[in-house]
């Protein structure tokens, strides 16, 4: 009956300790509606727990562990986990403030219902990991779910006997497998001591001789890299089921499980990226790149070769790189590679291999490799042209280079690869001394490769279908110019019931053997398809430029392609005049204009005024029979009056402009054209001269 | 595929770097049949490279484009004609701007002449410049009116060693160096084997120098600058007082000899009085420009200071 009237009477005050949770638990979240701490954060540790508090902890999700200090002092080295129970004395609940873990005692069997410190109680620094809450994560096989992260209480609440939580009745400890354990307080080790600092989330902390899992500020238990802990047995409750001990992470650690690493909730709500500029890349070092061969044959069967060393993104346009016999220079030759400029033998090169490094002081550097071997198969690369690849493919146009002493081998191979009978060109042709080239090598059946490493092998073309765009005018990627598409070929053995389509619709072959289908030329986006395999290209139609810029920029003006702007008077047609009528003449007084001295016939240029007449440059000395006054502009004089200032700059250039016509007139030399009016506007002129010379003196 | 496709091809890009113009006439130009080769071995993209210059159509290596190449904007530059104006079209082209001038071309004579190394030169004859001024107003397309004698006239004359961006430099050094100097003899010029140690020892010569690229050294009273080849020839010639151009007024041609061609920008200048690039006589080694009108051939002496033609 006691027992009875014990019970009630406890269950009444759980009651009661629930309503008195709940309300807390209304209030801090509307504390944290309102973005103010929530109240219970204020609570002092030693605050009852409330079953309210572990709810709210679920439903976020919080991945507080409920601070089970006990667990990480000395009762779980000394096994005490069957008594540890749930039971925790809030009161002794040490602070990890300063670091410090302080003894707390452990009642096992002494608690007749469960207490479940709140998450609120550490503090500042909410110790949120500890070894049992992470014996709580891996506890149970079946909770190795993604929710990894329970809390203690969540685990607790769990249990529905929690009102009710039937006391663990102590076993003996011949049963449970472990030495009697005893209510000693726990002693924590240096180790436990000493502060723990902050450590960056995500980043692994260096392994504290905590026992086999160290605290992590992130509230994330880490195990350490090699866990010696002895296996313990799992302490047991009644119903042979592991207890949910505090020490319960020892025993999953024992157990050889690993706690389930914490992962925060992420703090932004995932939303879209953002897309970020692109960064350019680093040059890449360490391993060497890539040196290519690249051939340029032309219409008399004449072959140049040269070698192309890889342009790392980022690199300088133009390096210095060392080799086995001296330096050399690489400059850039298109947007991925270098052209290797040297007046060496390729031969040499080709026979022996290379390999280049950056001369550069320092690290890293740059270095490029070319292996030798024996044969060079070229194909063309929208950009590069003809450069080195892999091997053979059915139906592209190949070039072939390969040591002259295997010429006989390599042209058998060809040939029965379906290239006919193709003739080796030698040096005469372009080829590197002691090297040959087939070309154009245009592979049409399959061939078995060989057992083993044999480089002719790279010449036996297999079946592969292949997609390849090629000619057409290439802008970058896989964009074209409209107008000038590129020819779409299927390579490799071409299924016959594989239908190559274009845009959907079915691609005819051509004589040439590309597929065109109605609009595959036009401007837009296209899509190839052939037996599962699919290309993508682009016609763009891009804008012609329009924007003008001073290229060349002088005194005189500026250019830019056939646009020019000189600095003088263009709104007026440039004037041209024989180079024996230099001087002239406007019809405001002043106008004077003497064209460049010493050109023969005749001269034309810009005026800065509109010119009525050409005259001699000295007509009192020219001959009378052969010099004119030659008539620009039939315009009529216009009549000024000389400047208040008779030394200045307008009053020179009004006498030499009435002293040019005077001396004609003195000179008697008639207008051209000859026709009456003409002779009367030069009379005209004359006139006006003629009395604005008086009124100059 | 030819030089059509090449200019498209740069007109699409709009500028880059001189690799991505080697590599495009490369492999653009690879099986054009109509390409010829060079009799001094002068690679076809450098061959291309100055034609484009002289037609107006893409800058190399100058302001805005350093190091690179750029296509200048569409231009219809004009020259006047005996009895008509000349429009020709310079700078960037593609497809669809041709087709449209030629469909818009219905007043005009509309004329394209094909060309081994140089794109097509399109030309449009008219008797008006308001005619052209029209049709290049309804493509979209900007009017340089005399455009020859414009661009001359922002040119310096040739001894104006600093107008013509001349800076004074130090001579380069070292034995990779292929050395030659310019001799100006009565009517003859040549280049002749020289060394670094002469050019630092002579007073007054032009030098060029070879390494990878030509660089030209012009030493004027023991001082050196380095200056554009063209522009020391020409000055060689003026301070040796010899005359290099002829003009022929009947068929309106002016010659020069190919050791002695115009700068880059006269000649550009004297091309667009035609639209054609000179003619080559590798006999006499001489370079013939059509169509060259009295006026701009005076006026083209006077810059390069050739006192009669």
């Amino acid at each position: 009956m006691e027992d009875l009237t014990y019970y009630v009477f406890a269950g009444f005050a759980l009651i009661v300790a629930a309503g008195f949770a709940i309300r807390a638990l209304r209030r801090r979240k509307l504390d944290e509606r309102a973005g103010q701490p929530p109240a219970s954060d204020q609570r002092a540790p030693t605050e009852p727990p409330s079953e309210a508090d572990e709810s709210l902890e679920r439903t976020e999700e919080r991945p507080s562990l409920h601070a089970r200090i006990p667990s990480v002092g000395g009762a779980a080295r000394q096994g005490q986990a069957a008594q540890a129970s749930l039971a925790v004395e809030p009161e002794r609940v040490p602070s990890l403030d300063s670091g410090a873990i302080e003894p707390c005692e452990s009642h096992a069997a002494s608690t007749e219902h469960s207490e479940v410190q709140p998450s609120e109680s550490p503090g500042p620094l909410d110790v949120q990991s500890t070894p049992a809450a992470s014996a709580l994560e891996a506890k149970d096989d079946k909770s190795q779910e993604p929710r990894s992260s329970v809390t203690a209480g969540a685990q607790l609440r769990e249990e529905p006997k929690i009102e009710m939580v039937e006391p663990v009745p102590v076993r003996d400890t011949a049963e449970l497998g472990f030495t009697q354990p005893l209510p000693e307080p726990v002693v924590p080790t240096k180790a436990q001591t000493e502060p723990i600092e902050p450590h960056p989330i995500g980043e692994q902390e260096p392994t504290r001789e905590l026992g086999p899992a160290t605290l992590h500020t992130a509230g994330a238990l880490m195990p350490p890299p090699e866990s010696k802990a002895e296996p313990t047995p799992a302490p047991l409750t009644e119903q042979g089921q592991e207890s949910e001990s505090t020490f319960g992470n020892q025993m999953a650690m024992q157990a050889g499980r690993r706690p389930a690493r914490y992962r925060p909730p992420p703090a932004r709500p995932p939303g879209p990226r953002t897309a970020e500029p692109r960064e350019t890349r680093p040059p890449q070092h360490g391993l060497p790149l890539e040196i290519r061969l690249q051939a340029h044959p032309d219409r008399h069967d004449f072959c140049s070769f040269r070698l192309l060393a890889q342009r790392p993104e980022g690199s300088l346009p133009e390096l210095e790189a060392r080799g086995s016999d001296g330096a050399v220079r690489l400059i850039e030759s298109g947007d991925d590679w270098y052209e290797i400029a040297t007046e060496r033998d390729l031969s040499a090169w080709l026979s022996n291999g290379i390999v280049l490094m950056e001369k550069e002081r320092g690290e890293p550097r740059l270095s490029w490799q070319l292996s030798r071997r024996d044969v060079h198969v070229l194909a063309g690369q929208p950009g590069a042209g003809l450069v080195s690849t892999t091997r053979l493919c059915i139906g592209r146009k190949h070039l072939v280079l390969c040591r002259a002493s295997r010429a006989s081998e390599v042209s058998d191979v060809l040939a029965g690869a379906g290239c006919g009978s193709l003739s080796a060109c030698s040096e005469e042709f372009g080829a590197p001394p002691g090297w040959v080239f087939f070309w154009p090598v245009i592979p049409l059946h399959p061939l078995t490769p060989t057992p083993g490493d044999d480089i002719l092998n790279v010449l036996r073309p297999q079946p592969e279908l292949e997609l390849a765009l090629e000619g057409g005018l290439w802008l970058r990627d896989s964009t074209w110019l409209a107008g000038y598409p590129p020819q779409i070929r299927v390579t490799g053995v071409h299924p016959l019931e594989a239908v190559v389509s274009i845009d959907g619709q079915p691609a005819q072959k051509t004589e040439d053997g590309s597929y065109i289908s109605p609009g595959h030329d036009q401007p837009g986006d296209h899509l190839v398809w052939c037996a599962g395999k699919s290309r993508s290209y682009s016609l763009c139609t891009p804008e012609v430029p329009r924007e003008s810029w001073e290229s060349y920029s002088f005194p005189g003006g500026t250019l830019c392609g056939a646009s020019a702007s000189p600095r003088v008077d263009v709104t007026r047609p440039p004037v041209t005049v024989p180079t024996s009528n230099p001087l002239l003449i406007g019809p405001v007084p002043g106008q004077v204009f003497l064209c460049p001295a010493g050109v023969v016939t005749e001269w034309t240029g810009f005026v800065p005024f509109q010119v009525a007449w050409a005259l001699p440059s000295d007509p009192l000395h020219c001959d009378r029979s052969s010099c004119h006054v030659l008539l620009v502009t039939q315009v009529s004089p216009v009549r000024a009056l000389p400047p208040a200032v008779r030394r200045s700059a307008i009053a020179s250039a009004q006498r030499r402009w009435c002293q040019a016509i005077r001396d004609c007139r003195r000179k008697g030399l008639t207008a051209t054209p000859p026709t009456p009016q003409i002779e009367a506007l030069w009379t005209a002129y004359a006139a006006q001269a003629r009395a604005l010379w008086r009124r100059l003196k | 595929m030819g030089p059509n496709e090449l200019l498209f091809w740069l007109s699409a890009r709009h500028a880059g770097s001189w690799s991505q113009f080697r590599s495009a006439v490369e492999e653009i130009m690879e099986n054009d049949s109509n390409a010829t080769s060079s009799p001094d071995g002068i690679p076809l993209y450098q061959r291309m490279r100055f034609s484009l210059q002289q037609l107006a159509h893409v800058e190399f290596d100058a302001n805005g484009c350093e190091s690179g190449w750029r296509v200048a904007p569409p231009v219809l530059a004009l020259s006047p004609q005996k009895g008509c104006v000349l429009g020709i079209l310079c700078g960037a082209r593609l497809p669809e701007l041709v087709r449209t001038l030629q469909e818009e071309a219905e007043s005009v004579r509309f004329e394209r002449y094909k060309g081994p190394e140089h794109p097509d030169v399109i030309r449009f004859l008219a008797e008006d410049t308001g005619i052209l001024e029209a049709l290049a107003g309804r493509i979209g397309v900007v009017v340089q009116r005399h455009a020859s004698v414009s661009i001359l006239s922002c040119l310096p004359r040739i001894t104006d060693l600093y107008g013509w961006h001349a800076r004074e430099a130090a001579l380069p050094f070292g034995r990779d160096w292929k050395v030659s100097r310019f001799e100006v003899i009565r009517r003859r010029c040549r280049w002749v084997d020289s060394s670094v140690e002469e050019a630092n020892k002579t007073r007054d010569g032009l030098f060029r120098f070879t390494r990878f690229q030509r660089e030209h050294y012009l030493r004027l009273d023991g001082r050196t600058y380095r200056v554009g080849g063209q522009i020391g020839k020409f000055y060689q010639v003026v301070q040796r007082r010899r005359q290099l151009l002829r003009y022929d007024r009947a068929t309106r041609q002016l010659t020069v000899p190919d050791i002695c061609r115009p700068p880059l920008l006269v000649d550009r200048a004297l091309v667009l009085c035609s639209g054609f690039l000179p003619r080559y006589d590798s006999a006499p080694g001489i370079l013939t420009y059509k169509e060259v009108p009295a006026g701009i051939a005076g006026k083209t002496a006077t810059i390069l200071c050739q006192e009669w033609i």
